[in-house]
C-alpha cells in the first residue's frame, strides 16, 4: 500500500506538469510582458521609462470608449442570441435521425473567422446571394443594407454563423446521452414535455452552455476579423483599434496596442473568474 | 407547436447552409452580374491554380499537422483529467479553471506577446514554438470535453480492474478507452478543428516550413478574387471532413460488435 | 478485432510521424522572401519565374513566404535582440515601412552597390534607388519595380470620368452614391487622399513642412473641408468606407460604385480578361498627377543568408526577369531598369511586354500616357500624419 501512494504522487505529477507548464508559463509571461510594454517600457523601440499616460489616453479618447460600448453591445446580443438558438438546434439535432443536419451543422465550425466573414460577406452584401435569391423570387429589393450597417447587424450574422454550431456542438453530446427512460420517468411523474426541457434537460447542460457562452462572448469582443470585413468605419471596434494600433508601422503606437491588450487580457481573466464561480457553486452541492 | 418547431429548425439550417451555398456557386463561376439571375462563366481556373502552384502539398501537410497537435491535446487532456479526478486537493477547482484561460484570451495578443519569451528559449527552433503555441490553444477544448465525461463516468471501474490484480496499461486499454471512446474522438476532432483553423499563429511565428493552409488562404480572401476565394475556402473545408469522416468511420470500427 | 485497430493507429502514426518530420531539409542554399501574398499574379511570378531563373543561375533556392508586410515589421522588432538567427531573409517592401524599419535598424545594409546588376541597369543616382517616400535610401534597399496609383471606371455606366477634384465633386453632387474611396489606413485609400491633396493644394507646398500634426492638419485642411463635403454624396452616404482596395474591387465588380483605384494598372486588365470586370472597363488619371512610386526589395537585419539574398536581389533585377516580370499576361510591373542601358534585342522584348493585346488596346493607358501625369509621393512620416489628420476629421468628426 504504501508502493501505491508513493506511486501516486509521482505519477499524478507527472501527469498533470506538461500541460500545466505550457499553459501556465505561456499565460504567466504574456500578461508580464504586455503589462510592461503596456507601461512604456520597450527597449527596442527606445522606449526606457514607466509612465501612465498611455492609459491616461485611452480613457480619456471619445473614440475608445464608444468602441469598448459598441463591441461590447454587439458580443452580447450575438452570444445571446446564439445561446438560444444553439441550445435550441442541438436539443433538435439530438432528437432528428437525419444524418445530413447532423453533419452540415457543423461546417461552420472548421472554418477560420475570417474565411466565415468572407463568406458572410458574398452571401448577404447588397448583391450577393440572398439578393439574387430575392430577384429569383421576383421581389426587387433595392439595398440590402445587412453588410456595413452601423447597428452591426453583419457582424451579429457572422458571430450566429459560427456560435450556434460551436454551442449546438457542446450541448449535443450531453442531450444525446439522456435517453427515452428518463422522458419516460419524468412522464410518469407528471412532467409536461415543456417542463421536463426546462427543468430537467436545460440544467443538466448549464455548465456547458455557461462556458461556451463566456468562450463566445470574448471571443466576438475581441476579435477584428470581423468587424474587419464587416463593420461600419465609424465607430470602429476594439479588436479593429487594437490591431490598427499595434500593426502600425509608426511604433510609437505599439505602447497603446500593448495598453489595448492589456484591457482586453484584464476582461478575459474577470470573465474566467465567474467562470470559476460558476464552477464552485455547482461543485457545492456535488459530493 | 410542432410545426413552429419544424419551421424555426428550419429556418436556422437554412441561415448555416445559405454561406455555404455561394461558397460552392463562386467556386465554379466567375462573374455574377446584378441583371443576371444566374452565375455564368463556368471555371475551374481557381482549382488549376491551386493544384498547379503546389498549394495542395502544404494542404495536406497542415492536415497532417494539425492531427498531430489534437492527438497530443488529446493526451495531455486525457493526462489531466484523470489527475483532477483522481485527487481531490485544496485548489482543485483554480486549476479547473486556469486550464479554461487559453479559451478566452486573444489569439493575437498570445502571439505577439509571447514571441519574445520563446525567442529567448528557443532561438532555432521555430516548429517547437509553433506547436507549443497550437497546442496552447487546442488543449482547453479537449479537456473541456474530455473532463466532462470523466466527471459523468469516473474511474472507478479501473480502480476496480486494478484492485483484482489488472496491469495499468491493461485496465486502461480494455476498461477506460471503450467506455470513453465516443468522447476522445470528440475532443480529438474539436482539437483539430481549432488546430486547423489557427492562422495568425503560423503566420506570425511561423516560417518558410511552417506554413499552414489557413494562412495561405487568408491573403485570398481577404482579397478581390471571389473564384479564388471561394475555391480555397471549399477545398479547406472537403479537407477537413475528410478527417471527420476518418474519424467516424474508426468509431464505427471500434463499436462493432460492441453493445455501447 | 483488436490487433487491426492496433495496425491501424500504428500506420497512422507513422504517416504521421513520417510526413511532419520529411521536410525539404534546409540546406545552405535557401533565401526565403516574405511579403503580402494576396494577388496570386504575384505569386504566379515568383514561384515560377523567379524561382527557378534564380536556381538555374544563381543556385539558391527561392521559398516564398505569404505575410502583411505589418507583421514582418512586428516580427522583426520583437527578434531584434534576442535572435541572431531569423527566419526572414528578403522582404518586399517601401514607403513608410522602410523608413520605420530602417529607423529602428531591422535592415541589414548598406548593400546595393555591391549588387552588380544594380550597378550595370539601375541608375544609382537617380531618384529611384536614392529616394523612398521622400527619405534616402542609403543603400538599403533596392529598387524592384514601378507602380503608378490609377483610376478604373465604367465606360458604359460612367462615358467621361472625372479628371480632377471640381469634376469629381460634380459628378458625385449628381449621382450620389456611385463613388467611394477605402479609409486612409489602406494603402489605397491613402494614395487617393494625397491625390486630393496634389489637386487642391498641390505637391510643392507640402513636400517640404515638418512632420508636426497640427502643421499639417492646418495645411491639409482645405482637401480635409473638401473631402467633408462630397461626404454625404458618397456610398452609403459616407457613413462607412471601405476598409481596403479589395472590398472596393468587390463593389466595383457588382456595380455599386462606377470608379475603382490602385498601383497597379494591370490589375484592372487581368480582370476584364478573366471576365470578373465589365468589358467596358478603362483606367484613367487626374490632371495634376497621382502619385508614383517605387517597390523594393530589402534584407532583414538579422537573415542567416545575406549572400544568397544578394544573389536572389541580383535575379531579380536582372534584364531577363524584369522583362518577364513587365509582361501584361502576368503581373505587368513596370522595370527599373534604364531603358538605354538595355541592349537592341532587351529593349524590344520589353516593348513587347508592355503592350496590350489589340482587344485590350483602349483598356489601359500607355505607359507613356501615364508618366506625363505622374507625382512623386510625400515623405513617409508626412503619410502617417495625414492618415491621422483624415481619420480625426473626415472619419471621426472632430474638429
Amino acid at each position: 500500500m504504501w508502493f501505491f501512494l508513493e506511486n501516486n504522487k509521482i505519477n499524478n505529477a507527472i501527469l498533470v506538469m506538461p500541460s500545466f507548464l505550457i499553459v501556465f508559463s505561456i499565460t504567466a509571461y504574456v500578461v508580464v510582458n504586455t503589462l510592461k510594454e503596456s507601461l512604456g517600457l520597450i527597449p527596442e523601440l527606445f522606449l526606457y521609462e514607466i509612465t501612465y499616460k498611455y492609459y491616461a489616453n485611452l480613457f480619456t479618447d471619445k473614440i475608445f470608449v464608444s468602441s469598448f460600448l459598441y463591441s461590447i453591445f454587439v458580443a452580447s446580443m450575438s452570444s445571446s442570441l446564439s445561446v438560444v438558438l444553439g441550445t435550441y438546434l442541438g436539443y433538435a439535432i439530438s432528437k432528428s435521425k437525419s444524418s445530413f443536419t447532423n453533419i452540415s451543422y457543423r461546417f461552420p465550425i472548421f472554418l477560420s473567422y475570417v474565411a466565415a466573414a468572407a463568406l458572410i460577406y458574398n452571401t448577404y452584401s447588397d448583391k450577393g446571394l440572398l439578393y439574387h435569391m430575392f430577384q429569383f423570387i421576383g421581389i426587387e429589393i433595392d439595398s440590402l443594407n445587412i453588410i456595413y450597417n452601423s447597428n452591426g447587424l453583419a457582424v451579429i450574422l457572422l458571430n450566429m454563423f459560427k456560435g450556434i454550431p460551436f454551442i449546438a456542438f457542446s450541448v449535443y453530446p450531453i442531450l444525446l446521452k439522456t435517453d427515452a427512460a428518463y422522458k419516460e420517468t419524468a412522464r410518469n411523474l407528471g412532467c409536461t414535455n415543456n417542463t421536463y426541457v426546462m427543468k430537467i434537460l436545460l440544467p443538466l447542460c448549464k455548465k456547458a452552455i455557461l462556458s461556451s457562452a463566456l468562450v463566445i462572448f470574448n471571443y466576438n469582443l475581441f476579435v477584428y476579423e470581423g468587424f474587419y470585413f464587416l463593420g461600419p468605419s465609424n465607430p470602429p471596434s476594439i479588436g479593429v483599434l487594437a490591431y490598427n494600433t499595434y500593426l502600425n508601422p509608426d511604433m510609437t503606437y505599439r505602447a497603446y496596442g500593448m495598453a489595448i491588450n492589456m484591457i482586453m487580457i484584464a476582461i478575459s481573466f474577470i470573465l474566467c473568474f465567474v467562470y470559476y464561480r460558476i464552477l464552485k457553486s455547482e461543485n457545492e452541492g456535488a459530493i | 407547436m410542432k410545426l413552429l418547431n419544424k419551421l424555426i429548425f428550419f429556418i436556422i439550417m437554412i441561415f448555416l447552409i445559405l454561406p455555404l451555398v455561394s461558397m460552392i456557386l463562386w467556386s465554379f463561376f466567375s462573374s455574377w452580374g446584378t441583371e443576371n439571375l444566374l452565375p455564368h462563366n463556368f471555371t475551374l481556373k481557381g482549382f488549376a491554380y491551386f493544384f498547379n502552384s503546389q498549394d495542395y502539398i502544404i494542404a495536406s501537410k497542415s492536415v497532417v499537422y494539425s492531427l498531430l497537435v489534437a492527438f497530443i491535446s488529446l493526451v495531455l487532456s486525457i493526462m489531466l483529467s484523470r489527475f483532477l479526478i483522481k485527487t481531490n486537493f485544496k485548489y482543485k477547482i483554480q486549476l479547473e479553471s486556469l486550464f479554461y484561460l487559453p479559451m478566452l484570451l486573444p489569439v493575437v495578443s498570445i502571439c505577439i506577446g509571447s514571441h519574445k519569451m520563446f525567442l529567448q528559449l528557443f532561438s532555432g527552433c521555430s516548429g517547437l514554438i509553433v506547436i507549443l503555441l497550437h497546442i496552447y490553444f487546442s488543449l482547453p477544448y479537449s479537456f473541456k470535453l474530455v473532463y466532462s465525461c470523466y466527471e459523468i463516468w469516473g474511474i472507478e471501474q479501473e480502480q476496480v480492474a486494478r484492485g483484482l490484480g489488472a496491469s495499468k496499461w491493461k485496465s486502461f486499454y480494455l476498461i477506460n478507452v471503450p467506455v470513453y471512446f465516443k468522447g476522445y474522438v470528440t475532443g480529438f476532432i474539436m482539437a483539430f478543428i481549432i488546430s486547423y483553423s489557427q492562422y495568425f499563429i503560423n503566420f506570425f511565428i511561423g516560417d518558410s516550413e511552417f506554413v499552414n493552409f489557413s494562412m495561405i488562404m487568408t491573403p485570398y480572401i481577404t482579397g478581390s478574387d471571389r473564384n479564388i476565394s471561394s475555391v480555397y475556402t471549399l477545398l479547406y473545408i472537403l479537407y477537413g471532413i475528410v478527417i471527420m469522416v476518418l474519424c467516424s468511420l474508426i468509431e464505427k470500427l471500434f463499436n462493432k460488435g460492441r453493445n455501447v | 478485432m483488436k490487433n487491426k485497430i492496433k495496425i491501424i493507429i500504428g500506420l497512422l502514426a507513422v504517416i504521421i510521424i513520417g510526413a511532419i518530420f520529411i521536410n525539404r531539409p534546409k540546406t545552405d542554399n535557401t533565401v526565403t522572401i516574405y511579403g503580402w501574398g494576396g494577388d496570386q499574379r504575384v505569386n504566379e511570378w515568383i514561384d515560377n519565374e523567379l524561382a527557378p531563373y534564380a536556381s538555374e543561375n544563381y543556385g539558391i533556392e527561392v521559398v516564398r513566404v505569404p505575410m502583411n508586410i505589418d507583421e514582418i515589421l512586428m516580427k522583426l522588432t520583437n527578434e531584434k535582440n534576442y535572435n541572431n538567427n531569423g527566419s526572414i531573409d528578403v522582404i518586399w517592401i517601401n514607403g513608410e515601412n522602410f523608413y520605420y524599419a530602417k529607423q529602428y535598424d531591422l535592415l541589414y545594409g548598406p548593400f546595393l552597390n555591391k549588387t552588380e546588376n544594380a550597378q550595370k541597369y539601375v541608375d544609382l543616382e537617380g531618384p529611384e534607388a536614392t529616394v523612398d517616400f521622400g527619405y534616402s535610401t542609403e543603400g538599403y534597399e533596392a529598387p524592384w519595380g514601378k507602380a503608378q496609383f490609377v483610376f478604373v471606371h465604367d465606360k458604359e455606366l460612367l462615358p467621361e470620368p472625372p479628371k480632377n477634384s471640381e469634376e469629381l465633386k460634380e459628378l458625385v453632387k449628381n449621382n450620389p452614391g456611385i463613388f467611394t474611396y477605402p479609409e486612409a489606413t489602406d494603402f489605397v485609400g491613402s494614395a487617393f487622399i494625397r491625390t486630393v491633396i496634389y489637386d487642391i493644394i498641390g505637391y510643392e507646398n507640402i513636400k517640404d513642412l515638418p512632420a508636426d500634426y497640427e502643421i499639417i492638419k492646418e495645411a491639409v485642411m482645405p482637401a480635409m473641408n473638401y473631402l467633408n463635403e462630397i461626404k454625404p454624396y458618397l456610398w452609403k452616404e459616407g457613413k462607412t468606407y471601405p476598409k481596403d482596395s479589395a472590398q472596393l474591387d468587390g463593389l466595383y465588380q457588382d456595380k455599386d460604385v462606377y470608379i475603382a483605384m490602385d498601383y497597379n494598372a494591370n490589375k484592372a486588365l487581368s480582370k476584364v480578361k478573366d471576365k470578373s470586370w465589365s468589358e467596358s472597363t478603362k483606367t484613367f488619371v487626374w490632371e495634376k498627377g497621382t502619385p508614383f512610386n517605387t517597390h523594393y526589395l530589402a534584407i532583414a537585419a538579422n537573415s542567416p543568408h545575406v549572400e544568397n539574398s544578394i544573389k536572389l536581389i541580383e535575379a531579380a533585377l536582372s534584364p531577363e526577369m524584369q522583362i518577364s516580370k513587365a509582361n501584361l499576361s502576368g503581373w505587368g510591373d513596370l522595370p527599373v531598369l534604364e531603358y538605354d542601358s538595355l541592349s537592341v534585342n532587351e529593349q524590344k522584348s520589353l516593348d513587347e511586354a508592355l503592350t496590350p493585346q489589340d482587344q485590350y488596346k483602349n483598356s489601359i493607358l500607355s505607359y507613356d500616357e501615364l508618366s506625363k501625369h505622374k507625382q512623386p509621393e510625400l515623405r513617409a512620416d508626412l503619410v502617417t500624419i495625414i492618415e491621422k489628420v483624415w481619420e480625426d476629421v473626415v472619419l471621426f468628426g472632430k474638429q
